[in-house]
């Protein structure tokens, strides 16, 4: 574990060193969260009392500000640091470390989402306590259980961005594989529109892929959507897919170990 | 000249086709992000019957537009993304130091293979909308490709402009600044007018979005007069002048990275 924080210290160093960079990695996306903003207000306003599947204008403003914090627990660059360092060779720094590959990669995210992800929900607890009487607020009971589900659903973030970058050793460029991945998971996790809302067959469909752990299900969790037992059931999910994930890391490291190609000597 | 910055376009293709799974991959990015971006308002009209009294048609016309102009933004334009990396490593030097138009060299410098994907997805989906919809009068034909190359000068003139803050701010080679700006270009795929005045003003002129896709779609489907054209010619001749003097301006703040 000890050896888990110096990493982390490390990863959280070089996320803060450019600081204007930083400070303005943090405040642009916000842009993107007024955008979504206002484009749910204009819908709403279109017709006195709407409600779109069951979700009230305050839970839809509480949804977006919390899928807006959850999706960007990770900022670009974090999510895509190692596949650029397989791409550039730079990964046999971490190879001949005596650490285990895994536990390097989630130090190095997790730093990233220790300086991200603290930032967002301080703006997040802020607005919530200016805002209240236009969002959902949840009861004390349902927010500790939201917790719970939220760091669940970053650590899978964690270990698919992990499970992506590897298969960069593949195909030797990253940018295709972390598009990709970036477009599925803004779209089955609900974070570009609540899966609520979804058709049914879609719905179905992707109650059988892990994305929707990572936005949707935290925040039924914390709207009180679901019943203890669904609660805990996905929990139980959410860790499967973690330990998924993990798995098929240790799998494909394997293979990748027997017969890696680094660039330069 | 053309025959230099050809000969670049044509070494960028090649080195990033020597990564074969990847190009495909990029490809196939291109075409699942868009086919997702449609997806909302797809999800949308399962909802709602309409937006502010624009059809899912006349919706998916705009994002359309939208996605073409990137597309073709991506595959010739794609050099103003790599000026905060250009400007951090130095790499401009090179640039610099030919005797060719550094604007132009940048511009060509790289290739969006996403952009690919765009077009193979937004070509197709435009002529389909322009047959069900009934607009294919030679004049509506013509009205399409004038849409889609002013909103390929406008998303260029965005990009290079916000890509330009490269050259006063320390952006340790990456800034999402010009991310967040084209994240605001997806709101101006539905109709602006669901949002507040101010944001309106914003997308108007200065990010001039909805001259890429909202207002071309309210000519060609008759919601506003055609004289409405001129307006999206002279703002995108307005906003291509305005980056270029930006970059011209931006340029002289550089300094080389030292040897």
């Amino acid at each position: 574990m000890r050896k888990f924080f110096t990493l982390l210290g490390i990863a959280i160093k070089s996320n803060v060193y450019y600081r204007t960079s930083m400070i303005l990695n943090m405040i642009t996306p916000l842009i993107v969260l007024c955008g979504q903003f206002l484009m749910w207000r204009g819908l709403y306003n279109l017709s006195d009392n709407a409600v779109y599947s069951g979700m009230t204008r305050s839970m839809m403003y509480s949804y977006i500000l919390i899928a807006f914090v959850l999706n960007n627990a990770m900022n670009w660059s974090t999510e895509s640091r190692l596949s650029k360092e397989i791409r550039n060779g730079d990964v046999v720094a971490r190879v001949i470390r005596p650490t285990s590959f895994l536990m390097q990669n989630l130090a190095n995210m997790f730093g990233g989402v220790v300086v991200q992800g603290f930032f967002y929900v301080i703006f997040c607890i802020i607005v919530f306590s200016c805002f209240y009487r236009s969002l959902f607020v949840p009861s004390a009971c349902n927010l500790a259980l939201f917790i719970v589900s939220a760091i669940l659903s970053v650590i899978i973030r964690m270990a698919i961005n992990d499970f992506f970058g590897l298969l960069c050793f593949y195909v030797t460029g990253y940018l295709g594989i972390v598009w990709m991945k970036n477009a599925i998971i803004g779209f089955f996790s609900g974070a570009l529109i609540p899966v609520v809302l979804f058709p049914e067959n879609l719905q179905r469909i992707s109650m059988f892929l892990p994305f929707e752990y990572m936005i949707h299900v935290p925040i039924a969790v914390f709207m009180g959507e679901y019943s203890i037992y669904r609660i805990l059931l996905s929990f139980g999910i959410q860790g499967f897919w973690i330990m998924f994930f993990f798995a098929l890391h240790s799998i494909i490291y394997r293979k990748i170990r027997v017969n890696m190609v680094i660039a330069g000597g | 000249m053309l025959g230099v910055l050809l000969s670049i376009k044509r070494q960028c293709i090649k080195s990033e086709k020597q990564y074969k799974a990847n190009f495909y991959l990029m490809v196939l990015a291109g075409i699942i992000t868009n086919a997702a971006s449609l997806g909302v308002p797809f999800i949308l009209f399962h909802n709602i019957p309409s937006i502010s009294g624009w059809s899912s048609n006349e919706i998916y016309l705009i994002m359309v537009y939208i996605i073409i102009a990137e597309g073709l933004n991506s595959v010739l334009f794609e050099g103003a993304w790599t000026i905060p990396e250009m400007v951090f490593s130095g790499k401009l030097d090179m640039l610099l130091i030919r005797p060719e138009s550094s604007l132009l060299q940048i511009l060509c410098y790289g290739v969006g293979i996403h952009g690919i994907g765009n077009l193979i997805f937004g070509i197709p989906a435009l002529i389909y909308l322009q047959v069900t919809m009934n607009l294919t009068r030679p004049i509506d034909i013509m009205l399409s490709i004038l849409s889609v190359i002013c909103g390929t000068a406008i998303c260029l003139s965005i990009n290079l402009i916000f890509n330009s803050v490269a050259f006063w701010i320390d952006t340790g080679g990456s800034t999402s600044i010009t991310y967040a700006i084209s994240n605001l270009i997806q709101y101006a795929r539905y109709p602006i007018t669901i949002y507040p005045l101010v944001m309106q003003i914003i997308l108007c002129f200065v990010v001039p979005c909805a001259f890429m896709g909202m207002i071309p779609a309210m000519i060609i489907t008759g919601k506003v007069s055609v004289i409405y054209a001129v307006a999206v010619i002279m703002i995108a001749a307005l906003f291509m002048g305005l980056a270029v003097l930006v970059f011209n301006k931006g340029i002289t703040k550089y300094e080389s990275a030292g040897m």
